[in-house]
């Protein structure tokens, strides 16, 4: 069974009157393990997939399952339960919380798992050992105490992988991961995914870059809401 | 994680944080400073008045009046007596005790040092009357009255100051140059409630105070002790009535001894009033302050909650995140103010003489209001907190 399984989704913004028709119908499947890359221009609807792959968003019509699970029944604290073991978001702006140590900002998803779930993802390892162990992989152990503004955007950046892996989600979903990056921590970036995936990780990277695109396996193009076969 | 995460922020915005949280500081600390000053004065007014306090009827030989919260004695008549008191014991069936007093003021020494004290004639009811026990020795007996005897019991800061020795039973305390001996030296006890000083007294017998040393034959008053609270006012037409039948017309006053003796009432009833005003005031200064800084920290915060949803926070975890953080917020307002209250209260029961009182019903108000206000200031910044979607938090840059 895929992990992921979009049938027909369709999403509509609607702004008053106006709709507008952002995904037209898009069949997808991904499996574990997958690598993949979304690519598009900007307005062709992959920010808005990607929201929906993440559950932080609904399809406006069609199926999403996810691990098996039908995303549409869900209520929102069903679906932050999803989030928090199946997704683990990356950012453009990495997004990290400027009054928060390095530390803190990987320890902050373990705040909203489900205690039962949190148990025993944390039961030979403490959670705060689990943080300094990712950041240490990463290279951030000696910066674990800094606050995210005294870090350069690849520190930055690594902290947020640190921070997606902390409660070893199955999908690794990075919007623009290498935007607001030079191209050596871009490289570096694209590195640490591809080793997350040959560990088995299933990691999907949304991109306009081509570069960034060639570390996947799979590339999706979208155009216009649909998938360009 | 979530309340030390926001002692982060807190500490990143000291200035606005600290502003916001004056108006709870100012509310709680005049809320239990209020209850901690009249608490302490009210067991210091209990305590003064003995656990007869609420039975006990003063009558005094003149009119009293009580004028802006001060009592004061407008007229007097050397008209009480001995026998009055004696007759209000034997005809009055309301009355379980009778305690006349009579204070003179003779030049107190030993050893050739003199001191002011108020010597204080009385009979052996006196000790029950009051709740005042001696703490060594014994209490003025009934032998000593009939006796005319000399002997004294004196307070214990009388023993400190002319003995320098806690229970000076046996040696000789001089009234004029009359030798007293000294039998009983009384408990600490304080100031009454007209702040005299009650362990810098001596206690004689009446018979003493009277014959001996002021040569007249009347007294300043009695103290009756009613049967039971319940009957207070009944005991004082009884034993007003038997005065006038004695006296012939009326030249004394009889009254609930807390009411003529507690001066400070009233000023404590403005006291009171005015606090709960300023509290008041400043819990909704307090309130506005909170709801103020917790909006606009919402807004200063949008990629946190975005990035709090995208990591698994439901709307209601964001809900309570805001909540949490407004109700703490207030406790750390009321932290201070309660600790500055408590501390003024211990400060000022010491320099006025009260009874140590903690307030710490009115601490726990006062938490319980700020735990309120925080809760009620931190609905709307929380609510707004949940209504963005997050996918257009993050989407912007």
């Amino acid at each position: 069974m895929a992990l992921i399984k979009l049938e027909n989704v369709k999403k509509v913004f609607k702004q008053g009157e106006l709709k507008t028709e952002v995904l037209k119908g898009i069949n997808l499947e991904i499996e574990r393990g997958e690598f993949v890359a979304i690519m598009g221009p900007s307005g062709s609807g992959k920010s808005t997939l990607m929201y929906i792959l993440g559950c932080l968003d609904r399809p406006t019509s069609g199926k999403y399952y996810l691990d098996g699970k039908d995303v549409l029944e869900m209520t929102d604290d069903e679906l932050s339960g999803l989030r928090s073991r199946y997704i683990g978001f990356i950012f453009q702006a990495f997004y990290l919380i400027p009054y928060l140590n390095v530390l803190d900002n990987v320890l902050l998803p373990t705040e909203y798992l489900d205690s039962s779930v949190k148990r025993k993802l944390f039961e030979k390892i403490s959670p705060k050992e689990k943080a300094v162990q990712l950041l240490e992989r990463l290279g951030m152990k000696d910066r674990m105490d800094y606050k995210p503004e005294q870090l350069s955007g690849g520190q930055k950046q690594r902290t947020a992988i640190a921070r997606a892996l902390m409660n070893s989600p199955e999908i690794i979903l990075a919007d623009e991961p290498t935007g607001q990056l030079d191209s050596a921590s871009g490289r570096a970036v694209m590195e640490i995914f591809k080793e997350l995936n040959e560990e088995g990780k299933t990691v999907i990277v949304v991109t306009h870059d081509p570069n960034t695109a060639s570390y996947a396996k799979r590339v999706i193009e979208i155009a216009d809401g649909r998938i360009k076969v | 994680m979530s309340i030390s995460a926001f002692l982060s922020y807190f500490r990143e915005n000291k200035r606005r944080m600290l502003l916001s949280i004056v108006g709870i500081a100012i509310g709680v600390f005049s809320l239990t400073l209020m209850t901690g000053i009249t608490g302490a004065m009210e067991r210091s007014i209990s305590k003064a008045l003995g656990s007869m306090g609420a039975n006990l009827i003063v009558v005094i030989p003149g009119e009293v009046k009580n004028f802006g919260g001060r009592t004061l004695q407008l007229s007097f008549y050397p008209t009480l007596t001995l026998k009055d008191a004696e007759a209000i014991e034997e005809k009055c069936p309301l009355v379980m005790r009778v305690a006349p007093y009579k204070v003179v003021n003779p030049n107190v020494h030993y050893g050739g040092k003199s001191i002011s004290s108020d010597v204080v004639g009385i009979t052996p009811s006196y000790e029950v009357v009051t709740d005042f026990h001696p703490f060594c020795g014994r209490f003025i007996n009934r032998d000593d009255v009939e006796n005319i005897s000399q002997v004294a019991v004196i307070g214990c800061e009388v023993a400190k100051e002319l003995y320098g020795e806690k229970c000076p039973i046996g040696k000789t305390v001089y009234l004029y140059n009359a030798p007293y001996k000294i039998v009983g030296v009384m408990e600490k006890r304080g100031t009454d409630l007209s702040g005299e000083d009650l362990d810098t007294r001596i206690f004689i017998p009446i018979t003493s105070a009277v014959k001996r040393i002021s040569n007249v034959d009347y007294i300043d008053g009695i103290y009756v002790l009613s049967v039971s609270p319940s009957m207070v006012k009944e005991t004082i037409g009884e034993v007003k009535t038997l005065l006038l039948k004695r006296h012939g017309k009326k030249d004394f006053t009889v009254d609930r001894y807390e009411d003529v003796v507690n001066t400070k009432k009233q000023a404590m009833d403005i006291f009171s009033k005015l606090s709960i005003i300023v509290a008041a005031i400043s819990f909704s200064v307090g309130a506005l302050g909170i709801l103020a800084v917790m909006t606009l920290s919402v807004y200063e915060r949008l990629v946190e909650i975005g990035v709090r949803r995208a990591f698994g926070a439901s709307k209601k975890r964001i809900l309570l995140q805001f909540l949490t953080e407004s109700v703490v917020l207030s406790f750390l307002g009321a932290i201070p103010g309660i600790v500055l209250a408590v501390l003024l209260v211990l400060l000022v029961s010491k320099i006025a003489g009260w009874v140590t009182f903690v307030p710490v019903d009115g601490a726990l108000i006062s938490f319980s209001l700020s735990l309120i206000i925080g809760l009620i200031a931190g609905v709307y910044p929380a609510l707004r907190a949940t209504s963005f979607d997050p996918k257009e938090i993050l989407k912007e840059e």
